[in-house]
């Protein structure tokens, strides 16, 4: 049966009609237009669905919409702030992080929550963070760079921001 | 693929979910993390008329007490095990099992009751937890009782979960004295992997005599479901902790096991495959209690 | 000629790709993003047999579905198709019978996914079952049981090349080694799942096409030909493509059957694949048999050889015939070849269709050939590299066919991996269980004709330069994450001085840009190059009548630089460029460019030439050290290091970008990736849980390097990378593994129970057939037994 729920993304609220059988990515994608979270298989197996639920990463494509309500969802649209990008965002641009782009935002989710919780990991927790992620295009060697820098840019961010 | 349709419903006490099982029984199936349930509602393996999720439930938390053991409560993450610092203390197989399940996505989502409600027989928590000696709680409204978790699981995809009943948490008893517990899978890629085998082992050394006072042993992936190796248990017990006597375990186990020829694996390798991890997970467990 | 060539101020720059910022904020626009007003959504019913006769199909159920808007079947299919026309096999939805499990039979449009996909449950199918025939060299004896009428004894192509006397020079050769090889049944796994978007205007006629395809303007043909719809009432629009690999350079049934249902229903109707339809679909690598007999005089030379191969076909002809010739081509380099005998079949199997995947052709002939090198090496008692410089081509080399060399870097590829990777002082003396191997590669830039025969321009490039737009490219190439475009908008800037940021490019899309033969074959920046500058010197020759005048200089004299038209011999003479156009388009009209390239034509006679020539040749040497786990038999890959030559890299980040992902590509087909299939030809493994690609945590430290080079025939000095890297990747692990334990692997994926069943720790399964060989120089080199078992660890 169909019904009305509010769902937060990227910090605003969402009122959305669905069935219960919905998953979060095809809300996201369908009824929303936020098409930046992909659907590689839809099977949890390529995590070009991830996006960030309550901090934590999550599959769109195995989780239900109707799950998410009271939630606070983060998708690839909500990275940048008044159009500016994400450091994580701007490090992949310069460090030649990106190909074909589809893994991308899923990519950078999970080297947010990567970051939010090891700011300066090692190589292999960056790419123990991204294990979740396929990338068939980089053989991830620049993706792992791109991680580094962000790690590099937001901690030189925070340390500037301390001194201030 | 979209799902068949259901109705959802989120009960906001167990009480309230034990209810709902015992109004809707094998119509319902209960969501926790999802990555298997969404998935085989997708293939249509179910279709159930009601989903009823635990989203909402105080089910995810994660004790120990000195005494009483481990609880972890049914919707505890996949990773809240992993990073929890007594189990890792305490109880390193299950962190070394709950670290390699899935992607970073997955261990977020998964469920410590899912994994082991569903059963699979290449599930990663069951075979530490059964070498743990742990015991599912499975609450009714009827009652609650508790099942080794050994015995829970029945099958492939199969437990002794009555239609109305939940797994409200697993119980994990304080370790052994001079013990340690050990887990290794074994797959192609380093994640995202799905096992070709798993060995678990928990043991304990006499502190008078340094012999093995306790064993357990637990294979998965070679068996329809996480199965003790009983026969190398009881060779270990009474030995010394020698490397003739691990090998000479680790080579019972691989007799032990039943595995299958399949897409992932051949049987035989299987079976080489649990005899290499019992020997090296055997001679970790020793070196942990011995250090 | 070599070194850097010409000097530039944008090419060879690591510049960000142009398109990032959209991908990195999730506003790249892939086919499966877009909704049209009114836009249904179509799903296809597949086969669930893999060889039948299609008794009956009953819709009736599925058209009382509600929501549904359509259903069709094969009945509805005016012709068959494949690639080039060649021996069309593939139906839109199939026809009469099917010939492989997941093939489509019939398609739904309806109002939402979920009415499309009951309906498609609804739809039921009767089959009357025929012989499945997976393996091709069954097939081949299965001339009852064909699985196409005209195919006798399934035997889609053959062909055999030869030059010179291969048995007489084998004969007398002093060293002769022999060997078969099995390269594996491999998907090219790009993440985007095939997605179209079709939509048909009633009041104009008017099919637009949007689909993630690399070869949009043979596409366009491909529907004109196959649905009956006049080409100019075509337009086919590329939005981004999430990878393609090759796999995306055909029609898919899905894209032909959304033309059709919207051309029925007057809307635009989309349909995207699952990723199991996208496992059928298939499209990637072709199985190959190989059987390879390989001489070599004292020195090391090559005399001859003789190449057996035998494909997997799969079910249609796809890129089947281009295959086979392919092949035979890529024999040739990068090795001097000078008597060869090719003999080469393509055979129809039940499975779903292998077509073209990164390095066509090219990573079965590199497995099988670099693993000949190593063993004629050891049997003519010389070093893997010493064998590899002896024989490897030069600028200037002309072999047997018409295939030249104009430019080759070659042999600084092999000296910079072996010296960076301390080859020489490792190989054959690291522990047992430890080994380092080599392998080299080539790949072609472009072939010399066309994918479908015309005497029209491969490349062609438009440049509109004004005031409203400033400069704006018209180019007919495709980019599907290579990074064609940064590089295209980076040769414009080079040539008028202008940002390559403010470079409008207008391409992927049939009505607005120029023909161009599509992205394959890693022609693109090359021919695109070639072109564009030729678009530029046209512009320049234009702008500059006006702007010698206004700078005071001969418009010989003049350069474009920095936003400056400027003399070249004193550069304080100079105008902006934008004031220049100005004056031009006032002073004398609009201000157009256009520029086109065609690769040289060789002249030759002989079966199966018309594929593998090439203007220029790109190189790659590889080296991997691995340690082999003799308990469980898991390779470990401790070191791989690569050195290229791609001419001039236009962009170098680029460039290491291509290189590290084929690498790992070829590192999945290596140790995991490969689609099985059931006794009933069912696939097994149609997800990414199964079918297992490399994960970060997978991929080993990879050192490239770009050696220095500069092809003087090109453009900008570039050439070929994108493919070639990909070939030497399972070899080189081959030759590692066999020096360090002295098995020779001759099928791939090298699954760790392969090792202990060569290593006799474990008995095979009786139906296995393992490809290994063993060969009595590695024992007597380490001084052990054939296992090397004096030499293990108690």
């Amino acid at each position: 049966m169909k019904r009305v729920i509010e769902l937060t993304i990227n910090g605003s609220a969402y009122d959305v009609v669905i069935s219960p059988q919905d998953l979060l990515i095809d809300v996201l994608r369908q009824k929303l237009d936020l098409t930046g979270t992909k659907k590689g298989c839809g099977q949890g197996d390529c995590g070009t669905c991830t996006v960030l639920i309550d901090g934590r990463r999550a599959l769109a494509c195995l989780t239900l919409a109707i799950a998410c309500e009271g939630r606070q969802i983060l998708t690839i649209e909500g990275m940048e702030k008044h159009g500016v990008l994400h450091p994580i965002q701007q490090a992949f641009i310069d460090k030649g992080a990106i190909q074909c782009g589809y893994c991308t935002p899923g990519m950078v989710l999970s080297a947010k929550a990567l970051l939010d919780e090891h700011p300066a990991p090692t190589e292999h927790e960056i790419k123990l963070g991204i294990s979740g992620n396929l990338c068939r295009c980089t053989g991830y060697v620049k993706i792992v760079e791109a991680v580094r820098d962000a790690a590099a840019r937001l901690q030189a961010a925070a340390d500037c921001g301390k001194g201030a | 693929m979209s799902l068949p349709p259901f109705e959802y419903l989120a009960p906001g006490s167990t009480a309230e979910l034990a209810g709902l099982l015992a109004a809707h029984r094998e119509r319902c199936r209960i969501l926790a993390g999802g990555t298997d349930l969404v998935n085989w509602m997708a293939e249509k393996i179910y279709r159930p008329d009601y989903v009823i999720d635990l989203r909402k439930l105080p089910l995810a938390a994660i004790t120990y007490e000195k005494g009483r053991g481990l609880t972890i409560g049914a919707a505890a993450t996949i990773e809240s095990l992993e990073r929890s610092p007594v189990i890792r203390e305490f109880y390193y197989a299950l962190v070394q099992a709950a670290g390699q399940i899935g992607s970073p996505q997955i261990r977020a989502m998964a469920t410590i009751g899912g994994n082991c409600c569903n059963a699979s027989p290449c599930a990663d928590m069951p075979p530490p937890l059964i070498t743990l000696e742990a015991r599912v709680a499975l609450t009714s409204a009827r009652g609650s009782r508790e099942v080794p978790l050994e015995e829970f699981i029945t099958g492939n995809r199969q437990t002794a979960i009555a239609p109305d009943e939940f797994l409200e948490c697993v119980r994990v008893p304080d370790p052994w004295p001079h013990s340690a517990c050990r887990y290794s899978p074994f797959g192609l890629r380093a994640a995202q992997e799905i096992d070709i085998a798993s060995v678990a082992v928990n043991v304990a050394l006499d502190p008078a005599t340094g012999l093995f006072a306790k064993a357990r042993i637990a294979m998965g992936a070679v068996a329809p479901f996480a199965m003790r190796a009983l026969k190398a248990e009881a060779s270990l017990v009474g030995n010394a902790p020698s490397g003739e006597t691990i090998d000479q375990a680790a080579l019972v186990c691989s007799r032990e096991c039943r595995p299958i020829d399949d897409l992932r694996a051949s049987a035989s390798y299987r079976r080489h495959i649990v005899g290499v991890l019992a020997r090296r997970m055997l001679r970790d467990a020793v070196a942990a209690i011995t250090s | 000629m070599s070194g850097n060539g010409r000097q530039f101020n944008v090419v060879g720059k690591s510049v960000p790709r142009v398109e990032g910022a959209d991908k990195v904020r999730g506003k790249a626009v892939f086919t499966d993003d877009m909704r049209l007003p009114g836009m249904v959504h179509g799903k296809l019913k597949h086969a669930t047999v893999a060889h039948g006769r299609i008794v009956s199909i009953d819709v009736e159920r599925a058209r009382q579905v509600p929501g549904v808007l359509a259903v069709i079947t094969g009945e509805e299919c005016a012709k068959p198709y494949s690639v080039n026309n060649y021996k069309p096999s593939e139906w839109p939805l199939a026809k009469g019978k099917v010939v492989y499990c997941g093939e489509a039979v019939a398609a739904v449009a309806a109002m939402d996914e979920a009415a499309a996909e009951r309906a498609v449950e609804l739809i039921d199918v009767q089959y009357e079952e025929l012989p499945v025939l997976l393996d091709p060299r069954e097939a081949l004896s299965r001339d009852d049981a064909r699985i196409h009428d005209w195919a006798e004894h399934n035997i889609g192509y053959e062909g055999v090349q030869q030059f010179g006397d291969v048995d007489d020079t084998l004969e007398k050769s002093p060293h002769v080694v022999e060997n078969s090889f099995y390269s594996s049944y491999t998907h090219c796994g790009f993440l985007e799942p095939q997605s179209t978007l079709a939509d048909y205007n009633t009041g104009t006629g008017l099919l637009t096409v949007y689909t993630c395809n690399q070869l949009p303007h043979y596409l366009q043909q491909t529907i004109a030909r196959t649905l009956d719809q006049r080409m100019e009432k075509i337009r086919v629009v590329i939005p981004t493509v999430g990878g393609a690999f090759g796999g995306k350079t055909e029609a898919t049934p899905s894209c032909l059957v959304a033309c059709m249902l919207s051309r029925q229903l007057g809307r635009p109707v989309k349909i995207t694949y699952t990723r199991e339809e996208v496992f059928h679909q298939n499209k990637g690598r072709h199985p190959a048999h190989m059987t390879m007999k390989m001489g070599f005089d004292n020195e090391g030379r090559i005399t001859a050889l003789d190449f057996d191969c035998l494909l997997d076909g799969g079910g249609h002809s796809s890129w089947g015939f281009v295959v086979m010739w392919f092949i035979a081509a890529l024999t040739h380099l990068p090795y001097k070849l000078p008597v060869v005998r090719y003999k080469g079949k393509r055979v129809y199997t039940n499975k779903p269709t292998p077509g073209a995947q990164r390095c066509l052709g090219g990573v079965q002939v590199r497995m099988a050939f670099e693993s000949m090198l190593d063993m004629g090496a050891a049997k003519v008692g010389v070093n893997p590299y010493d064998i590899r410089m002896i024989n490897a081509v030069e600028a200037g080399y002309k072999g047997p066919t018409v295939i030249e060399v104009r430019h080759a870097e070659f042999k600084k590829c092999l000296e910079s991996v072996a010296s960076r990777s301390g080859f020489v002082e490792k190989y054959g003396k690291l522990p047992y269980g430890r080994g380092i191997g080599m392998a080299g590669g080539h790949y072609s830039t472009g072939g010399a004709f066309l994918l479908y025969p015309s005497f029209r321009p491969h490349s062609t490039a438009q440049l509109r330069v004004d005031t409203e737009a400033g400069v704006t490219l018209y180019i007919g190439a495709t980019a599907i994450g290579q990074g064609a475009m940064t590089v295209l908008c980076q040769m414009v800037a080079e040539e008028l001085g202008v940002d390559y940021r403010e470079v409008h490019l207008v391409c992927q899309d049939t009505m607005l840009a120029p023909m161009d033969n599509g992205t394959y074959d890693s022609r693109l920046t090359y021919g695109s190059g070639h072109a564009i500058k030729n678009a530029a010197a046209d512009i320049k020759a234009k702008l500059f009548d006006v702007a010698a005048i206004m700078v005071g200089a001969g418009k010989d004299h003049l350069e474009c630089v920095n936003g400056e038209i400027r003399s070249i011999y004193e550069p304080n003479r100079k105008v902006a460029f934008k004031k220049a156009v100005y004056q031009y388009l006032s002073s004398v009209g609009p201000l157009f460019g256009t520029g086109e390239y065609t690769p040289p034509q060789p002249k030759g006679d002989y079966d199966g030439k018309l594929i593998g020539p090439s203007p220029a040749f790109g190189f790659t040497a590889q080296a991997a050290e691995v340690e082999v786990d003799l308990e469980t038999g898991q390779i470990k890959v401790v070191g791989y290091w690569e050195a290229g030559d791609c001419g001039k890299a236009i962009n170098p980040m680029s460039v290491e970008g291509q290189v590290e992902g084929a690498i790992s590509m070829g590192l999945g087909a290596t140790f995991f990736e490969e689609m099985v299939v059931d006794a009933n030809g069912r696939m097994l493994n149609p997800n990414f849980h199964d079918y297992k690609m490399p994960t970060a945590l997978d991929m080993p430290e990879l050192q490239t390097e770009i050696v220095a080079s500069y092809d003087p025939t090109s453009a900008y000095g570039n050439k070929e990378v994108g493919e070639g890297p990909v070939g030497p990747v399972i070899p080189a692990i081959l030759n590692a593994v066999y020096d360090a334990i002295g098995i020779r692997f001759t099928e791939v994926p090298l699954k760790p129970e392969k090792v202990l069943w060569a290593l006799g720790t474990i008995e095979a399964p009786a139906e296995r057939r393992l490809h290994v060989s063993s060969e009595s120089t590695y024992c007597a080199r380490r001084g052990c037994a054939p296992d090397g078992s004096s030499l293990q660890e108690p």
